[in-house]
């Protein structure tokens, strides 16, 4: 593995589910970890590697909350038991986040699933692993659905969606981004993944869900987000606001030769869907409204929510 | 029969070389005056007549969606059958002058336009325009022109990436422009200060058929209190709406969006590849014209006026019609 192409792939959205996204940055944690000969080494390299990986895609509350629990284990032994048992227990961390995650969202996929009646016709944008195993167990449960995906520029990951859901047998309909609004009247739910859900609920994804969920507003249409609790940033009730990765500008279409030095190219990644246009957020532990996002976190990081940022565990782990 | 030359006119048009409502509207009056040089068939009137319809026929059987392509066809046969002619060498001059009149009329429309609407734009706004309108950009390039400062942004507009036109040509008029994808057009609406689109067509309730898009655009500008103008030539505006004719919207080619081994590949994805939406009148602030700026919903006073009698016509034909079947 690596690492360094790693950085690069999460940062430019190449691996396209969110969480495969992570499994991916947890590996090369683990890998990193591998390396690391003696404590003076790890205190260097580690900070540095994980502040690489949150800049790479500093939207992803659930690579941030991985992070931080790794991180506690990681200062944690190495304080109490030395270096080789601390290798062991990130690689035991990493394995039980991994079993932790696949848990809530195999929970939040059946809830999900119960929310989608026979006929229904379903919107989706971007790659969520998600939707896709939503629309799988749906499947399973015998309900005919109809899938629309759109084509999700920059990266354009919808159309890999579409193909995966149409070796499942299903009607699929791709259409480009700008056609969301068109087919909004043939749609019945919007099924969406996510990247991050902020404190006050609202949701932040790939760059056009939020287009998508306001034609469904428009068309009073429902939107629905398949978003397990690790997919919720506590950092934002600290006051932080979520920041915005873009993609490379090379994603976009090149700007003929003659002006091409002429012509600036913002390609963003992600956008952030108002509370008020999400119909539900469904997590392991429920359907919620995007406004009770607080409650579900009281659960986790009690009331006033206890949590160290990220920066500050790194810096326990320099100072051991 | 059909000239070579007007034949590829007609192919251009079809498969997108020769786009945009304005150029194909010129293209299919070029195309007409072409034909009358060219024809080559019998000395008499009917033949003749009968030929121009034909080409007419060809011409505006290649965009379904766009009304300036039979509107621009119209305008030149009602004025040869209003010049009343009496010989083949008298309709044919009164096709090449009406052709002409009409490619002559639609590009001091475009000025005109890009006159009318930079007042709209003021020094230091950020605009934001949606595929390749020659009328649209007109009025970015006149605000330009008039010294005052502007920021552009351009959609991609996919899937045939129209918006590499538009970036150019503002470039090169010297504006500062960038390009996004067609996705994020509600997450830059809060840097923005107007929207600017062409046409295709203008229904008769103010209602703008316009590139897939244009609608949402507008939609996500009515949420962020953005101003949505659409540039549109009077010869887009529609006649047959009056009547309650839909405004058809063509669907192209899925290779369009997606590679020919990824349709073969996957059997059950079908490729739903609209051109145009429709933007309702609510969403629009106002329609700029080359006869001056009105809102949406008085479509009706510019059909009225341009097409009074192309309407009379038709509600003509439709009333023959239904006696006709009952």
């Amino acid at each position: 593995m690596i690492l360094d192409t790693v950085i690069n792939d999460i940062k430019y959205g190449k691996i396209y589910s969110s969480t495969q996204t992570v499994y991916t940055a947890l590996d090369a944690v683990i890998e990193l970890v591998s390396r690391c000969k003696s404590l003076g080494e790890i205190k260097e390299r580690y900070p540095t590697f994980v502040r690489e990986l949150i800049s790479a895609r500093p939207t992803s509350a659930m690579l941030a909350n991985a992070l931080r629990e790794v991180t506690i284990t990681l200062v944690r032994e190495l304080k109490e038991r030395g270096l080789d048992a601390a290798k062991e227990a990130v690689v035991k961390k990493v394995e039980t986040l991994k079993e932790k995650f696949e848990r809530n969202n195999k929970m939040t996929v059946q809830i999900a699933s119960r929310r989608l009646r026979s006929g229904d016709s379903i919107l989706t944008v971007s790659y969520s692993r998600l939707v896709l195993e939503t629309i799988k167990l749906a499947v399973k449960e015998n309900k005919e659905l109809r899938v629309y995906v759109t084509e999700s520029r920059p990266i354009g990951e919808g159309t890999v969606l579409a193909a995966e859901i149409g070796n499942l047998g299903l009607e699929t309909i791709l259409v480009v981004d700008s056609a969301a609004r068109f087919v909004m009247k043939d749609i019945d739910k919007v099924l969406i993944g996510a990247e991050a859900v902020a404190a006050n609920g609202a949701l932040v994804n790939k760059v056009g869900t939020s287009l998508v969920a306001l034609a469904a507003h428009e068309a009073r249409v429902r939107v629905f987000t398949l978003a397990p609790t690790h997919k919720i940033s506590p950092e934002t009730f600290l006051g932080e606001l979520v920041e915005l990765a873009e993609a490379s500008p090379d994603t976009l279409a090149r700007p003929p030769e003659e002006v091409a030095d002429k012509v600036k190219v913002w390609a963003p990644l992600f956008d952030v869907t108002p509370p008020e246009y999400i119909d539900a957020i469904i997590t392991e532990r429920g359907l919620v409204a995007p406004q009770a996002i607080p409650f579900i976190v009281t659960e986790t990081y009690g009331w006033p929510p206890k949590v160290k940022a990220l920066d500050e565990v790194l810096s326990e782990l320099e100072g051991v | 029969m059909i000239p070579d030359e007007v034949v590829k006119i007609a192919d251009d048009i079809r498969s997108m070389r020769i786009r945009g409502a304005g150029r194909i509207a010129r293209a299919a009056a070029k195309a007409l005056k072409i034909a009358a040089e060219k024809y080559e068939g019998e000395e008499r009137l009917d033949a003749f007549l009968t030929y121009i319809d034909k080409v007419a026929e060809l011409l505006v059987s290649t965009r379904p969606t766009a009304v300036s392509l039979p509107n621009a066809v119209n305008y030149v046969l009602m004025r040869l059958s209003r010049s009343a002619p009496r010989t083949v060498s008298e309709a044919r001059s009164a096709v090449i002058k009406f052709s002409e009149e009409f490619i002559n009329y639609s590009l001091s429309a475009v000025r005109r336009i890009g006159e009318i609407g930079s007042h709209r734009l003021s020094d230091g706004d950020t605009v934001l325009t949606h595929c390749n309108s020659s009328a649209a950009i007109a009025v970015i390039v006149e605000a330009h022109r008039q010294g005052k400062s502007l920021k552009v942004f351009a959609t991609e507009t996919r899937p045939k990436f129209q918006g590499l036109i538009t970036v150019k040509a503002l470039a090169e008029a010297g504006l500062d422009v960038t390009l996004i994808p067609d996705s994020a057009v509600r997450l830059v609406m809060k840097k923005l200060d107007k929207v600017i689109v062409g046409a295709d067509t203008v229904a008769a309730n103010g209602a703008v058929v316009n590139k897939i898009g244009t609608s949402q655009i507008a939609l996500a500008a009515k949420e962020a209190n953005v101003d949505f103008y659409v540039a549109a030539e009077t010869y887009k505006f529609s006649p047959a709406t009056v009547l309650g004719e839909l405004v058809e919207i063509e669907e192209r080619s899925a290779t369009e969006v997606v590679s020919e081994s990824y349709i073969r590949a996957h059997p059950k994805v079908l490729v739903l590849n609209p051109a145009f939406d429709v933007t309702p009148p609510e969403y629009i602030d106002a329609i700029i014209t080359e006869k001056g700026v009105i809102p949406p919903q008085a479509a009706f006073l510019v059909l009225a006026r341009e097409y009074g009698r192309t309407m009379t016509d038709l509600v003509v034909k439709a009333t023959a019609d239904l006696e006709e079947h009952p």
